[in-house]
């Protein structure tokens, strides 16, 4: 069921017995745990809070230059359509054995500059062309030369 | 609680609460919880979140919510009312009737507007004030409802909350767009403030440890090795990427949050198993504020084969 307060998948709505959220906490029990107002001055972040912090600045920043009296720019079109960026790509590359870590960041860095690439088209032609470009990557050289000749 | 204090108190507090004495059985000196962020959280009327709040397009209701009766709603600290003339054009108004305050929940919904309870004043979708019946003034002429522009789009009710002169055009997200894609529209409210609910996806942590360490495997078994996170940036808009070594295969993700509270996430089936190119996103959402303390996640959920072609999340 989705619709007014239900969605498909679990830990969403804090809408079952308490003892069972106590054993079984999901995004609801954690999230809204924080506070009625997460009071960020008693937090401690660390290396794995980047997103949060660069989420927290650039808020800052946007509230600030609104204040300022500045306007919003447009955002980035192909035509009728609003650019979006979220995805999931899965590639055949074999795990690199001295340093996988930044084999991964690399590839990373690879699968995002193609889909940004994509933005001047629109539709099924941006689809294709970040497709067909994402498809190349499990033979470029640069992400398989650990591999020997395959 | 929420607070009205300036941003130096919250620096001043910060300052203070950090140097704390830090020792072991040390309670005692954090007993006090510290005031929050305002102006990152607050979202009334003249906040500075509130106002940049009030320079886009947000859902404020699903299309579903709406009967012959108004239906009543907070958004940015604002009561309001949103209903359907029986003519089919959406109307956005200020709860109370610019007559003599009686909530507009228990107006009648006529032809052309909204007619209040308490003394028959007739409202147009736009605020104008159409009849006020038996009043030998022209009161109507000098008078403007407050109300907001809106669109339905896909079943979500999107309104306009900022000054008109600023107003930018509607936007049609690529994602709603998609060959064989159902978006189905739903809400969830939230007993605390926004930020927090909108943070959650520029935490790629937490996947790893709320979602398949700590206690259960909520999603995809693969979702508790530790990932290669990075984030990108362009204006008004963050993307992190969670990189997953699974076997030999390497799994990108990619998920994004778009000025003021927009993001997207990928599937919550995916594994990373199968070999796959650019597959969008499961969940286009908002997290909007009703007020400090409360908010919603509005959203549409993606079915069907464009998005997921073995069906995994049906
Ligand atoms: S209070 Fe609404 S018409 Fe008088």
């Amino acid at each position: 069921m989705v619709g007014k307060n239900s969605v498909d998948f679990p830990g969403q709505t804090g809408q079952e017995p308490y003892e069972y959220r106590q054993r079984h906490p999901n995004d609801y029990e954690a999230q809204v745990s924080q506070g009625s107002i997460n009071a960020h001055a008693a937090e401690n972040l660390g290396s794995t809070d980047k997103g949060v912090a660069y989420l927290r600045r650039k808020l800052r920043r946007a509230i600030r230059a609104i204040q300022a009296g500045e306007r919003l720019p447009e955002s980035e079109r192909a035509g009728e359509e609003f650019l979006t960026h979220t995805q999931d790509t899965v590639l055949p590359i074999p795990i690199h054995p001295s340093d996988d870590e930044q084999l991964l960041k690399d590839v990373t860095d690879a699968v995002m500059e193609i889909v940004f690439e994509g933005d001047t088209l629109g539709g099924d032609e941006r689809a294709s062309f970040i497709e067909s470009k994402l498809r190349t990557l499990k033979n470029d050289t640069r992400f398989t030369a650990h591999c020997g000749d395959t | 609680m929420s607070n009205d204090l300036p941003q130096s108190a919250y620096l001043k507090e910060t300052r203070s609460y950090k140097n704390n004495i830090q020792v072991a059985f040390g309670g005692y000196h954090k007993a006090k919880r510290p005031i929050e962020d305002n102006e990152l959280t607050h979202v009334g009327p003249g906040t500075p979140c509130g106002e940049y709040f009030r320079r886009f397009w947000i859902p404020v209701a699903l299309g579903s919510e709406l009967s012959d009766v108004p239906l009543r709603i907070r958004i940015l600290g604002e009561d309001l009312v949103v209903f359907r003339n029986k003519q089919g054009t959406l109307g956005l108004l200020h709860l109370h009737c610019s007559h003599r305050n009686a909530s507009l929940e228990f107006g009648v919904i006529e032809e052309q507007g909204l007619r209040c309870c308490y003394h028959g004043w007739l409202y147009d979708v736009d605020g104008t004030i159409l009849e006020t019946p038996a009043q030998d003034s022209k009161l109507s002429e000098k008078i403007c409802h407050g109300a907001y522009p809106v669109v339905e789009y896909l079943g979500l009710i999107f309104a306009y909350m900022g000054p008109p002169d600023e107003q930018p055009d509607f936007p049609k997200w690529d994602t709603t767009m998609l060959p064989d894609v159902e978006m189905v529209p739903y809400s969830i409210h939230y007993p605390c403030n926004w930020l927090q609910i909108c943070e959650n996806t520029m935490d790629p942590w937490h996947t790893v440890f709320l979602h398949a360490r700590v206690t259960d495997i909520h999603f995809g078994d693969t979702w508790g090795i530790a990932p290669v996170t990075q984030f990108y940036e362009k204006p008004h808009k963050i993307y992190a990427t969670l990189t997953y070594r699974i076997e030999d295969k390497i799994w990108v993700r990619s998920q994004e949050t778009i000025s003021p509270s927009f993001s997207q996430v990928g599937a919550w089936w995916e594994t990373g198993r199968e070999e796959k190119y650019f597959k969008r996103a499961s969940i286009t959402k908002w997290t909007i504020p009703h007020d400090n303390e409360n908010c919603m996640i509005i959203a549409w959920r993606s079915f069907g084969p464009g998005v997921d072609p073995e069906g995994q999340g049906d």
